[in-house]
């Protein structure tokens, strides 16, 4: 039977494990990060891309604008929008659809956030994304709404919208 | 291999085994595809909402239960069934088991509850499992949604015991821990029953989000009661089942077939197996049946087999291990995962120095996964830790949360 130890920790471990039970670290091919390297790469807040001019927004509306295409999008501002992309197959159809702003390969989720107004103001809830919801440079923890400001900037995944309304 | 009606791909850590005296590991990861829901008729659900009332629930919790509960009712279609159960150290069927006819009359029912008394949840479970026993359990999909803030006491054997019959008559059990004071262990256990879900809600502002993600998902039932049967050849044990797909939990193994919840149009189900084999020298290849058996209720069918035959060569060396890129991060998440569990027996032994050393370690490998926001929170625990020479229930629940999640993460780069 051979004898394998964890070359960081020492610790014993089985053929086949491909990580020490102890210490974590990856038990297999020096190669790995090179050949896996940037295909996982989380997503982090970046700095706010220079955000446009303040739009005319009519009562009763909500616009988006996305950042990376400036493309503008005027909503009714109901009482919950939902943000994400288009997938008829699984019956999903947010309010606004970020497929056509390069939204997947942004990382933005099918049902990625949602934005909800109550008694308490306009809140941004991110709806268990993949890639994440950001604001202010905070991330924000899956299903707890935050307050969102008139003019904020938020991000989903590595996209980023600006979103007003009026008070 | 494939079969009709549920496509079945596995890969191995593995691309050969060495035929080496002892135990060794191997991983696999399982995806099993349903069809589009396009070919799936819609099966009516029959769901029953059971809601703790004891006096922790008072406040906030209660009210935004009652809130989450209300906003449920647009997921309800006119073909469903829905029943609300509130119960405390006593069961009160506050909506019997009924289509929704009026959306007013279930919200003001739902308002009607109140919180008092102790947490005895087989009492809440029992009348939501009577109620949802009224209809013909084969034309539904049937599930129970539990809602709890506290550890239950004596009963604890028959909550299982009941999850357990639910299981066998395709019944599934979800539950929601609100706050710090539940019982991890024994709700992973009782929804482990019919290989659902338990999640935790930190604060009780989560309720409505992650009860409005939980309806959502319970979208079109294509196979039910999807099982993996334990019949494996002698020195093949099945050491962990971990669910990555749709939703993150575990699921230990007992030497009996295990149950693995629904498996809905459109959304694959993925799992990651754990083995440990023994490979004799005198074969030329190494096989693993992984057989599965399920309901396809749109069919009439039951007991759906869905087989899958690996073999892997069995070489005469030991060949550099290179797992396929998702099955490796499932791995490491799961071991991520185990990390924690550890740092946690450490701080109930007492032995807060080898615990803080490994709230350490652990955060090192968080960083180098790239779960920064986990990290962070490990990194404070251990200074808590270190200072105060304990950590809190929410911490605790956190983490173990926290960290499963990481498991899901892995798979759904795209979701």
């Amino acid at each position: 039977m051979t004898e394998l130890n964890c070359q960081e920790c020492n610790e014993p471990y089985k053929v086949g494990a491909l990580y020490c039970g102890e210490c974590g670290s990856r038990l297999f091919s020096d190669n790995y990060e090179t050949l896996v390297g940037g295909l996982a790469a989380p997503a982090q807040p970046k700095p706010i891309t220079e955000p446009r001019e303040e739009p005319q927004v009519s009562a009763g509306m909500i616009v988006f604008l996305v950042l990376s295409s400036a493309r503008r999008v005027e909503l009714p501002a109901n009482s919950e929008i939902h943000i994400g992309r288009v997938d008829p197959n699984r019956d999903i159809h947010p309010h606004l659809d970020l497929t056509a702003d390069d939204g997947a390969s942004l990382g933005v989720s099918r049902l990625h956030a949602s934005l909800q107004s109550t008694e308490n103001g306009v809140m941004l809830v991110d709806l268990g994304s993949t890639n994440g919801t950001y604001l202010r440079e905070e991330s924000l923890t899956p299903h707890e709404p935050s307050p969102i400001r008139n003019g904020d900037v938020f991000q989903l995944g590595h996209l980023q919208v600006q979103v007003f309304f009026e008070m | 291999m494939t079969d009709d009606l549920l496509a079945i791909t596995i890969q191995s850590s593995r691309e050969s085994i060495a035929a080496f005296d002892g135990e060794q590991l191997l991983y696999l990861l399982v995806n099993v595809d349903p069809p589009k829901k396009t070919t799936v008729p819609y099966l009516p659900r029959n769901l029953s909402l059971i809601v703790d009332c004891s006096t922790s629930m008072k406040g906030d919790r209660l009210g935004n239960v009652k809130h989450a509960a209300g906003m449920i009712v647009e997921r309800i279609g006119p073909e469903d069934k829905i029943s609300v159960v509130a119960f405390s150290d006593r069961a009160e069927v506050v909506r019997p088991s009924s289509p929704l006819t009026s959306k007013a009359t279930l919200i003001s029912q739902i308002n009607g509850i109140r919180a008092s008394g102790g947490t005895e949840i087989y009492q809440g479970l029992e009348a939501g499992y009577d109620e949802i026993r009224k209809s013909p359990l084969d034309s539904f999909s049937n599930h129970m949604i539990l809602l709890t803030d506290g550890h239950t006491y004596g009963d604890t054997k028959d909550c299982l015991q009941l999850a357990r019959d639910a299981a066998i008559q395709g019944i599934d059990i979800s539950a929601f821990g609100i706050g710090d004071d539940w019982n991890e262990a024994f709700l992973d256990k009782l929804v482990a029953m019919s290989g659902s879900q338990s999640i935790y809600i930190e604060k009780p502002s989560q309720v409505v989000g992650y009860l409005q993600d939980k309806i959502r998902g319970l979208g079109v039932v294509f196979a039910s009661s999807f099982r993996l049967l334990y019949d494996f050849p002698s020195g093949v044990e099945l050491l962990s089942v971990f669910k990555i797909a749709p939703y993150a939990q575990q699921f230990v193994p007992d030497g009996l077939d295990m149950r693995l919840g629904s498996i809905e149009a459109d959304s694959p189900l993925t799992l990651l197996l754990e083995f440990q084999v023994e490979v004799q020298n005198s074969e030329e290849s190494f096989r693993l049946p992984v057989r599965f058996l399920s309901d396809i209720p749109s069919r009439q069918m039951k007991d759906y087999p869905s087989d899958y035959e690996l073999e892997i060569p069995i070489s005469g060396e030991h060949d550099p291990i290179e797992p396929p890129y998702q099955l490796a991060e499932a791995v490491r998440a799961l071991n991520l995962y185990r990390m924690n569990e550890r740092i946690w027996q450490d701080i109930e032994e007492g032995d807060i120095p080898v615990a803080t050393r490994r709230l350490q370690q652990f955060n090192t490998r968080l960083l180098e996964a790239g779960h920064s926001a986990l990290a962070e929170q490990v990194e404070l625990e251990t200074e808590r830790l270190r200072s105060m020479g304990a950590l809190s229930e929410s911490a605790r629940k956190r983490l173990k949360y926290g960290t499963r999640t990481l498991i899901t993460q892995t798979i759904r780069l795209e979701s």
